[in-house]
């Protein structure tokens, strides 16, 4: 191994972009600050955003490449996972700018620390060795938790932060005795040296099988799978809307993609546990989600459970343990962060109405379209055609039976129909109630904007199911 | 320098390193209790330069001397120590913590025996110097500063700028959550 060169440089070329960008805005923080007409810092993070996806496009196009030793991959499943989360900045950027003015935050700041969260879940998606993983994870978590407490005069938001930090170091220090047991015991921590010595192994060693269970039970942290989910309904209620969608969407994304890699290279020699693993996980979190999304009043915690049962479908394509699987687990992460963000964007649209339920009481009255764009992110959720969601829950409960998971796909598709009674109901209020409050305010640009990108691939991904095949390659 | 100061120096330390720790253990004044326990950190960390870790002594300073410590102490000013002073100085439990120490104790010993880098148990020469065979050429190396240093910027350079940026999310993180409301201009 040597030292770093020019080329592996190059291919972190969208990090780079992304943690430029940061260095800007915490030097330029003050003038960000006073300039009070044009959202410098919104403009500045999605033009860094877009330059990121095209980074990542190009890099792409030059071919899969490793970097740093055998620690960074750039490759199409990385990159996937890089447009995914660019699109997840931008769009909770681009929703944040109401939630920034109203709550007065120090807006260069919060741009930094979303951007920092991004790159850390960019780094999540390239990480060919444990090492990089856990710091790319261990960035996002750590800007999360503090995007989390940023409405610093709110109690009930720094409740939430500390909870959500307690949680969350356990967990990370779960990650880390996983990975600490798995090099005592294979001597390495890049995914190909493990996956080596695995395959020259003696099978059985109880200290490895528990350092796999580990690691996947700290990565399962961050998607909030059940049971390591009880962080997400106080976190998501806690923090301000953009954030929650941003925890939602882009947590699932990069937490997934790590996850992905974990199971297909540096662990596949042990695909029966965490094929096992992954089981219990999947099943209790579309279980669990299900079942609690359905005595929730509070929007962002409904949608927090949501997310947990989203979660355990999106686990169903990893339990196969092949590349089909884990394309299917891309093909549902993909969709689901468009839907879910289009959800939280109508939250946020209404505002301080859209928090409860009983605010979307005559919705389609007062905003015929407000209203229209909620009803296809919900039955996106729900998973009925034509809409994505239904391309991708039938994608993964598709490799669920072909790796011969029929209960398991079972219990998916009856908690489908629980989940539909959750989602209708807020139809139902939209459609068939008597407006009680008064039309909320008018909608910002940026919002709409948001709401009509998350729309628009919500649509185009039901309608031509096989577009995302070629992209969605498992590494 | 000879075996002999080297072994003076050693016994020295190890010496002080227990006397403190016992000190830092039973004195009441909190306080009294964690300067014990700097000097605990500081002979340790003599004992790491005795043996050639450079870097661990410099760590067993900066981390635990510096900033463990005054953390520690920090806590310690914030409670009310005039309280603490009358009450009785070990709590119920203090037989299974005892306990615990002498387990380790007991480990150290055995772990004479097995022979420090690669977990053979060492030969009955070693064991009557207390120095491990392997541990003289390789065992110097690898916690010396130079290589640690190399390994940092060469192999592992991605790691080691990714946790500069972790600290600078933290620091972010720290501004911003101790700010004051920001009054609008």
């Amino acid at each position: 191994m040597n030292g770093v060169s020019a080329s592996d440089l190059v291919l972190l070329l969208p990090e780079l972009i992304l943690v430029g960008t940061c260095l800007v805005l915490l030097l330029a923080a003050r003038p960000i600050q006073a300039n009070r007409a044009v959202p410098l810092a919104l403009v500045g993070t999605v033009l860094a955003a877009v330059a990121a996806a095209v980074a990542s496009g190009w890099l792409l196009s030059r071919g899969a490449a490793t970097g740093f030793g055998g620690m960074f991959r750039v490759d199409g499943y990385s990159q996937f996972f890089k447009l995914l989360i660019t699109a997840t900045l931008v769009l909770t950027a681009l929703f944040s700018v109401r939630s920034i003015e109203d709550e007065k935050l120090p807006r260069a700041e919060y741009f930094v620390l979303l951007l920092l969260a991004s790159t850390g879940m960019m780094f999540a998606a390239s990480a060919l060795d444990l090492l990089t993983l856990y710091l790319g994870v261990e960035l996002m978590t750590l800007c999360a938790y503090i995007l989390v407490g940023i409405r610093v005069e709110r109690p009930k938001s720094n409740e939430a932060a500390i909870k959500y930090f307690l949680l969350g170091s356990f967990a990370s220090a779960l990650l880390l005795y996983g990975i600490s047991l798995t090099y005592g015991v294979t001597g390495a921590t890049d995914f190909g040296g493990i996956a080596q010595a695995l395959s020259e192994g003696d099978g059985e060693n109880p200290i490895l099988l528990l350092g796999i269970v580990l690691v996947a039970a700290g990565l399962a942290f961050k998607i909030a799978a059940v049971p390591f989910h009880a962080w997400a309904p106080d976190a998501y209620e806690g923090a301000s809307t953009p954030v929650a969608a941003f925890l939602a969407a882009g947590f699932k994304a990069a937490g997934l993609a790590a996850l992905g890699r974990v199971c297909l290279i540096a662990f596949h020699t042990e695909s029966q546990l965490l094929s096992m693993a992954l089981t219990g996980l999947a099943a209790l979190s579309i279980i669990v989600g299900s079942l609690m999304a359905l005595s929730q009043t509070d929007m962002k915690r409904l949608l927090a459970y949501s997310s947990i049962a989203h979660a355990g479908y999106a686990l169903l394509g990893l339990i196969a343990g092949t590349s089909e699987g884990t394309s299917a687990t891309m093909t549902y992460a993909f969709f689901y962060v468009f839907m879910t963000l289009g959800t939280f964007g109508v939250v946020i649209a209404l505002g301080e109405r859209g928090q409860k339920l009983d605010g979307y009481q005559g919705l389609a009255v007062q905003r015929p379209v407000t209203a229209a764009l909620m009803l296809l992110f919900l039955l996106s959720l729900t998973g009925i055609p034509p809409t994505a969601g239904f391309v991708a829950k039938f994608v993964v409960i598709l490799s669920a039976v072909r790796a011969g998971h029929t209960t398991l796909a079972v219990v998916a598709v009856v908690c489908s129909v629980v989940s539909a009674f959750i989602y209708m109901r807020v139809a139902v209020l939209m459609y068939m109630k008597e407006p009680e409050e008064p039309a909320p305010s008018r909608i910002p640009m940026a919002i709409s904007a948001a709401l009509g990108l998350a729309a628009l691939v919500t649509l185009i991904g039901g309608l031509f199911p096989g577009g995302l095949t070629s992209w969605a390659v498992a590494p | 320098m000879t075996l002999l100061s080297i072994q003076t120096i050693f016994y020295y330390l190890a010496a002080a390193s227990v006397a403190s720790a016992l000190l830092g253990v039973t004195r009441k004044n909190p306080v009294h209790s964690m300067l014990w326990v700097l000097a605990l950190f500081l002979h340790v960390a003599g004992i790491f330069l005795l043996l050639g870790a450079e870097f661990l002594a410099a760590v067993q300073v900066i981390v635990y001397a510096g900033a463990i410590l005054i953390f520690y102490l920090f806590v310690v000013m914030l409670l009310d120590l005039s309280g603490e002073l009358t009450r009785p100085r070990f709590g119920r439990h203090w037989p299974f913590a005892a306990l615990a120490g002498l387990s380790f104790v007991a480990l150290a010993w055995f772990s004479r025996f097995v022979d420090s880098v690669d977990g053979r148990l060492a030969s009955t020469e070693a064991v009557a110097t207390g120095i491990p065979e392997s541990s003289t050429d390789a065992g110097a190396l690898q916690g010396s500063v130079a290589e640690i240093g190399k390994a940092l910027f060469g192999p592992f350079a991605l790691p080691f700028e990714m946790a500069s940026l972790v600290l600078l999310a933290a620091i972010v993180g720290a501004v911003v959550l101790a700010r004051k409301r920001i009054v609008g201009p």
